[in-house]
């Protein structure tokens, strides 16, 4: 029997998710001048258009945010979810991220329920900016399963080449931005 | 328009390409002077963001985004489970430096709609990195105009991190701002 990093990873149950949809799902609280000056401080992107209503409010209407921080945010962990985090740890101590903080339900299926894979990379992104979010926005999404491809590293081992696109919304129905996401899932 | 060429860039070592960061401070985000369409010709250089990494900063960013993933801080997990030159420099940040930088550009009445690139050469913590960008390509529309760049992120070494294409509409000299929300020229 192969080892585990040299099975095949495009599997049937892999493939069986391409075309996988959400609903439309709703982003935990709104948007918030918190989570704004988190990011402002992070990236950072200090334009004084995301906190002075002045300048920002004769062309946006009001205040900005950084151009990709609703794709952060979107899917963040309720405070209802249980924590898995401990138990992820626990049943493997090289997990790579112990699951994370990012949302488990209404998501799509983690590529990790079907394929042995335990190492995510981040091979780039297509993404299309429509507006900012304002303060106190509610915010919607609604992710698909794209493609997978098996490929091979140079040592000879697979890897998966996963993309998701993802749409983002306000409580108005207007596509802010969307962000087609290409990932590498190693085992 | 004025920014260093890049090869010129990489033979200044890494404290000498700190000295060409034209990332601009709050107070010129403010003022920002808008570059118009006509202001631009195929083969123009954007302004040079060069930016040394560093653990700390790496860190921020996985506090900013709730992002647990520990090739980004966990040095040792990184050498000796992973295989990495060290802690990495992370996609979704390096896709926030991108849209900051093209919203920068496009300041205060155009607007950076639309982007692709690729997360290649691995950076890691204490590396110095240069964003560069060059216009290839204009077309006229009617209430604004867009150029087409084709733009990456090197390291001192010059490998190249994130070679990508984006598209930033600009106002004409004299016309109306670029439309907010934006509605893409074909809609």
């Amino acid at each position: 029997m192969p080892e585990e990093k040299e099975r095949p990873l495009l599997t049937d149950e892999v493939k069986a998710l391409i075309g996988q949809e959400t609903g439309l799902e709703e982003m935990y609280g709104e948007v918030d001048r918190e989570t704004v000056r988190r990011y402002v401080v992070g990236v950072p992107d200090q334009d004084p258009r995301h906190w002075d209503e002045e300048l920002a409010s004769p062309r946006f209407g009001a205040t900005t945010t950084p151009a990709m921080m609703v794709h952060y945010i979107s899917n963040r962990k309720p405070p209802w979810e249980e924590d898995e985090m401990p138990q992820i740890m626990a049943d493997d101590p090289f997990s790579d991220g112990g699951g994370g903080m990012g949302r488990r339900e209404k998501s799509l299926t983690p590529i990790r329920d079907v394929a042995p894979t335990r190492s995510h990379l981040h091979a780039g992104d297509e993404v299309e900016l429509y507006q900012y979010p304002k303060i106190g926005d509610r915010i919607f999404y609604k992710s698909r399963w794209v493609d997978f491809q098996e490929k091979r590293g140079r040592d000879g081992r697979p890897f998966l080449v996963t993309v998701r696109e993802t749409s983002y919304l306000n409580q108005n129905n207007d596509l802010l931005l969307k962000v087609r996401g290409i990932g590498i899932e190693r085992p | 328009m004025m920014a260093i060429p890049v090869e010129q860039l990489l033979t200044l070592g890494p404290d000498g390409m700190l000295k060409h960061d034209e990332t601009p401070n709050v107070e010129q985000l403010r003022n920002a002077k808008q570059t118009y369409f006509e202001d631009v010709n195929v083969g123009d250089d954007l302004p040079r963001y060069v930016h040394r990494l560093s653990a700390p900063e790496l860190a921020r960013w996985c506090i900013t985004m709730e992002n647990t993933h520990r090739l980004h801080y966990d040095l040792a997990h990184a050498h000796n489970h992973d295989n990495l030159p060290g802690a990495l420099f992370h996609g979704t940040w390096r896709m926030s430096i991108i849209s900051k930088w093209l919203k920068d550009w496009s300041l205060p009445d155009g607007w950076f709609w639309k982007a692709s690139w690729q997360v290649r050469e691995m950076v890691t913590a204490n590396e110095t990195i240069a964003l560069w960008g060059k216009v290839i390509d204009k077309q006229e529309y009617g209430k604004y105009g867009v150029v087409h760049v084709e733009f990456g992120m090197v390291n001192e070494e010059g490998w190249e991190g994130a070679p990508g294409a984006a598209s930033v509409a600009l106002p004409y000299r004299g016309g109306e701002p670029v439309p907010y929300p934006f509605t893409p020229p074909d809609a």
